[in-house]
């Protein structure tokens, strides 16, 4: 009996110690002498990416600035530190719909003068936002299940015509990457007649291929979808896309209209470090550190004097590269998906779950 | 540790009923907003398919451990908590692969003349996946309890006329059933609030209310409506563990067992 009473302690006691380590803790970071700039990103070789291009050539510049890397930059989190009255985090890597949406509130205003606004285009630039790389949703489909090219499919209205080219579609489940503006102009709709967006309109689009359409959690499960050769035709950004082509998934883009979104570094509201963060900002937007990172990570500079080289597999899905995409690129309107990324999103989650 | 937990909960409390002004409006959204009730009540179908599968998985695992030899239980034991250390993503990827289309689970069905078995996607691949992830929550409570059933009972009962199987009906079954209660607790409520295998194994479709609580939080920055939603599931789990303990059980029943001296 006693054998078996200590078995059974053992068995408590495991079931215990697991529903305490549940709970995860996240850490802060002590500062000495030089001022240490906090940076949030979205982690593994992305973030190292930001790392060697970015941070590395700047503090080797500025010796007195050290960083202190974190992920991920979850706007929740900016969000709770300034809420709180606590900011730890100085320079964060977002989306522009959320400086745009919070602009003053939660992140403060860019103040970039040494940044010539003429080197980028207009629709990267606004008062909480400053694009610092690009990149395209690419469309693309299964060789495999469509090999002769002139019988494949060529444009977007044709990702969403399963009459046509019957097959799963995959696409992820983030409503702001560009599925909605796609939806629209595969209805029909000029690419500069696109903003305000009709959402309604677009979700009524995607409702006719929604039973043949698998939502992935994120761009990862859509990339595991891609290699596990899950879908016949995707969205994809396109980094994930030349991801899932190194892994000799088959698949080839479609140039037709191609969406461009874009991410930039901010400032959450109240940071200590506020200075140094804005200065570090124009240093990544310069074009030799813009290059840098875009050839890391997959993405394109948006500095146009910034000269990236890509691979064989990064050049076959480069959107701003004429020579590959014969179509045109839209970019995303963050100002107005910045006034409406709420209720968009509300809208397409009852959607997504009714 | 109460301060600790219990602060945090307020704060959560009082922000669902003051921001942007004081009022309930965010707990008539849940009501009225077409999603969250329809999230709800998937949610609690899936969980409690997933303790109904861990029972009966769970309980003839649990009663064997009891009955076998010394060696033999802490094998058995091994098994359980094997699965239980090893990474629970790890866990989850390898259900992925085995659900996927023209995956294992899909080619054994086609073999057999069913095509197109994809659960990948859907709640029936997630609840499977969770009754595994979840079984060690049922068969620990379950067999600390059934190892303080004195098995000197069942032979009273066989002495006096039973046979074995009556005597395992009249007197071990209801005498085990504080452990199927804890063990259902248990497993009904981190089920009702479980996040990892919904998220891979689901589909944003399909999603389960900590999937909706995620959203909320991490992409609507709706902490307000995040914390009504959060508080409604608290309050409908601890109603849970309320009516539970009537029944018989106990959530305590996992240590008390063992201080009991059972």
């Amino acid at each position: 009996m006693k054998k078996s009473r200590s078995l059974t302690i053992v068995a408590t006691l495991t079931t215990s110690a697991t529903l305490l380590a549940a709970c995860g803790s996240g850490s802060g970071d002590a500062s000495g002498d030089s001022t240490t700039l906090t940076y949030a990103s979205y982690g593994g070789t992305f973030e190292a990416g930001q790392v060697a291009a970015w941070q590395e050539p700047y503090t080797a510049e500025n010796p007195g600035i050290k960083f202190a890397n974190t992920s991920p930059s979850d706007t929740a989190m900016i969000k709770a530190q300034v809420e709180a009255g606590s900011v730890q985090w100085d320079i964060a890597d977002v989306n522009p719909f959320f400086a745009a949406e919070y602009c003053d509130v939660l992140v403060e205003k860019l103040d970039l003068p040494n940044v010539d606004k003429a080197d980028y285009d207009p629709a990267l630039v606004g008062d909480c936002y400053f694009g610092t790389y690009q990149f395209a949703l690419v469309v693309s489909y299964n060789t495999e299940k469509w090999p002769d090219p002139s019988t494949a499919p060529k444009t977007v209205a044709d990702f969403f015509d399963t009459k046509k080219f019957p097959g799963r579609r995959g696409v992820v489940n983030d409503v702001t990457n560009g599925m909605l503006e796609y939806g629209l102009m595969a209805d029909g709709v000029a690419p500069d007649e696109l903003y305000p967006l009709n959402v309604d309109r677009a979700l009524a689009k995607w409702d006719t291929i929604r039973d043949d359409t698998t939502f992935a959690a994120n761009n990862g499960a859509m990339l595991q979808l891609a290699t596990g050769k899950q879908v016949d035709m995707m969205m994809l950004v396109s980094a994930r896309t030349k991801a899932s082509l190194d892994e000799k998934a088959p698949f080839a883009p479609i140039w037709d209209q191609t969406m461009v979104t874009f991410h930039t570094l901010v400032v959450p509201k109240g940071s200590p470090n506020k200075d140094a963060a804005m200065d570090f900002i124009e240093f990544a937007l310069e074009p030799e550190q813009s290059a840098a990172f875009a050839e890391a990570a997959g993405v394109s500079p948006t500095n146009k004097k910034a000269v990236t080289k890509l691979d064989e597999n990064a050049t076959r899905v480069n959107a701003f590269d004429k020579a590959v995409n014969t179509g045109n690129v839209v970019t995303t309107d963050a100002e107005w998906w910045g006034a409406n990324v709420t209720k968009v999103a509300d809208t397409y989650n009852t959607w997504l779950n009714g | 540790m109460g301060v600790a937990v219990l602060s945090p909960l307020a704060m959560s409390l009082w922000r669902s009923l003051s921001d942007p002004s004081l009022g309930l409006v965010h707990y008539t959204g849940l009501f009225t907003d077409d999603i969250t009730m329809t999230i709800v009540s998937r949610t609690l179908v899936t969980s409690l398919i997933v303790t109904v599968g861990t029972v009966v998985l769970g309980y003839p695992y649990a009663y064997l451990m009891t009955r076998v030899s010394t060696t033999t239980r802490i094998l058995m034991l091994t098994a359980v908590l094997v699965p239980f250390w090893t990474s629970m993503t790890a866990r989850n990827f390898a259900w992925l692969i085995l659900v996927q289309r023209d995956g294992p689970i899909a080619t054994l069905f086609s073999a057999v003349g069913i095509d197109g078995v994809v659960l990948h996607g859907t709640v029936s691949g997630v609840a499977m996946a969770m009754i595994q992830v979840m079984l060690p929550f049922m068969v620990l409570p379950l067999y600390s309890h059934m190892s303080g059933i004195d098995r000197k009972l069942l032979l009273a009962a066989q002495a006096l006329g039973s046979t074995p199987i009556r005597a395992f009906r009249k007197v071990f079954l209801p005498l085990s059933v504080g452990g199927v209660v804890s063990g259902s607790i248990l497993v009904f409520a981190l089920s009702f609030g479980f996040y990892v295998t919904p998220a891979i194994l689901g589909s944003p479709q399909q999603s389960l209310v900590a999937q909706l609580l995620g959203q909320r939080t991490l992409q609507l920055l709706d902490f307000a409506g995040a914390g009504a939603l959060g508080i409604v599931v608290l309050l409908f789990t601890l109603g849970l563990v309320t009516l539970a303990n009537r029944m018989g059980g106990s959530v305590s029943a996992l240590g008390a067992s063992v201080a009991k001296g059972k």
